[in-house]
């Protein structure tokens, strides 16, 4: 058998494995229920009164916020020594602009999360305290959200537009209405007039 | 035929009775709002409590709260860009004295929903819950700048009418 065979046979083996593989990554990935983690958002400032290492982190889902579209937060524990029962999270929401603070909460409990929809495109700043049940040190971490804006859709806009334009047209319905009656008016007091 | 309706009276009403004796009593929701309620510079600042048929709030109740915007005016929206019928807040957590505190910022004006749930872990109390609607009124200058736009675009429309399609009229029956 000459080599050229050889490594023609070769590549088509190494063909049909990668194949089989990726097949079944794909099948096994159909049948996977879809897991909504989101990510772990930064922190700009964390571990006050618990040095610099991160003990509990905010994971976002979606990634990206944005106006009148709900993101849920959840906190879980970024260390092997902190379980999130053992606290209390006070959560913060300002925009950052004017520190106008737009949400409030405290949430306890095993990884708890909430779902928040923001309602203005612009940079917002979540603070999250976690208060120790043992009435120990706390800590906040600080995020900043870059609150995507939205634009209305074509079809709000087209809404909007034509109830302006329905304004407008009475108007102009009632317009020539008058107009008409003014000129009958007239006429007919002209009519009238002995000559 | 009387003493067989009068057996199976008997029966349901002793059922119906012993229900009401041995059903487990429900736990009361209870909600404390603060805030005064003008879109985006009014807050919901309210207090879920989950309380006991006595009124004692109930420890390490899990408590769920939602507030949603009520998209009842379907065909139009309350305020551009927001679309009626969104969802605020919606927050699950234990409760270690009972009670849940939200602020929340209200985006736009019309009716809000308050749904409200309490369980109690010790299964001492049913699950219960709780819906309240909240009427969220506009800023004064926002119905001004609003009420405004629609005279101007009706009188553009109304001397636009007057003057010159009744002019074009005139010239015609002339």
């Amino acid at each position: 058998m000459s080599s050229k065979k050889i490594s023609i046979r070769f590549a088509l083996v190494a063909f049909a494995l990668l194949f089989s593989q990726l097949a079944s990554a794909h099948l096994s990935a159909e049948g996977a229920p879809a897991v909504q983690e989101g990510a772990p958002m930064h922190s700009l400032q964390g571990g006050v009164g618990q040095g610099s290492a991160e003990i509990f982190r905010i994971y976002a889902f979606p990634v990206a916020a944005a106006v009148s579209r709900s993101s849920e937060f959840t906190v879980k524990s970024a260390s092997e020594n902190f379980s999130t029962l053992s606290a209390r999270f006070e959560i913060r929401i300002v925009q950052t602009e004017d520190e106008h603070e737009v949400f409030s909460t405290s949430i306890y409990g095993e990884n708890p999360s909430f779902t928040y929809a923001f309602n203005d495109g612009s940079e917002h700043r979540m603070e999250a305290t976690m208060v120790p049940l043992d009435a120990s040190a706390p800590a906040t971490y600080k995020y900043l959200l870059d609150v995507q804006p939205q634009q209305p859709t074509p079809e709000l806009q087209a809404r909007v537009l034509l109830a302006l334009a329905w304004v407008f047209f009475t108007g102009a319905l009632m317009g020539v209405w008058a107009g008409n009656a003014r000129k009958k008016a007239r006429k007919q007091s002209g009519a009238n007039v002995p000559n | 035929m009387k003493q067989f309706a009068l057996l199976s009276f008997l029966l349901l009403a002793s059922q119906m009775l012993a229900s009401q004796l041995f059903a487990a009593s429900s736990l009361v929701i209870s909600v404390e709002q603060k805030g005064e309620l003008v879109a985006h510079e009014g807050h919901f600042d309210a207090t879920i409590y989950a309380l006991s048929p006595s009124g004692a709030p109930i420890k390490n109740a899990t408590i769920r709260a939602r507030l949603w915007h009520s998209d009842k005016y379907g065909l139009f929206t309350s305020d551009i860009p927001y679309v009626d019928g969104i969802m605020v807040f919606d927050i699950e957590t234990a409760a270690p004295d009972g009670s849940l505190h939200v602020d929340a910022m209200l985006p736009v004006p019309g009716t809000y929903v308050l749904e409200a749930e309490g369980f109690d872990p010790s299964g001492q109390y049913d699950h219960a819950p709780f819906m309240q609607e909240y009427e969220v009124g506009q800023l004064p200058h926002k119905e001004l700048n609003g009420a405004v736009l629609l005279w101007f675009l009706f009188m553009t429309g109304f001397a636009g009418g007057y003057f010159l399609l009744s002019k074009k009229g005139e010239s015609h029956v002339q």
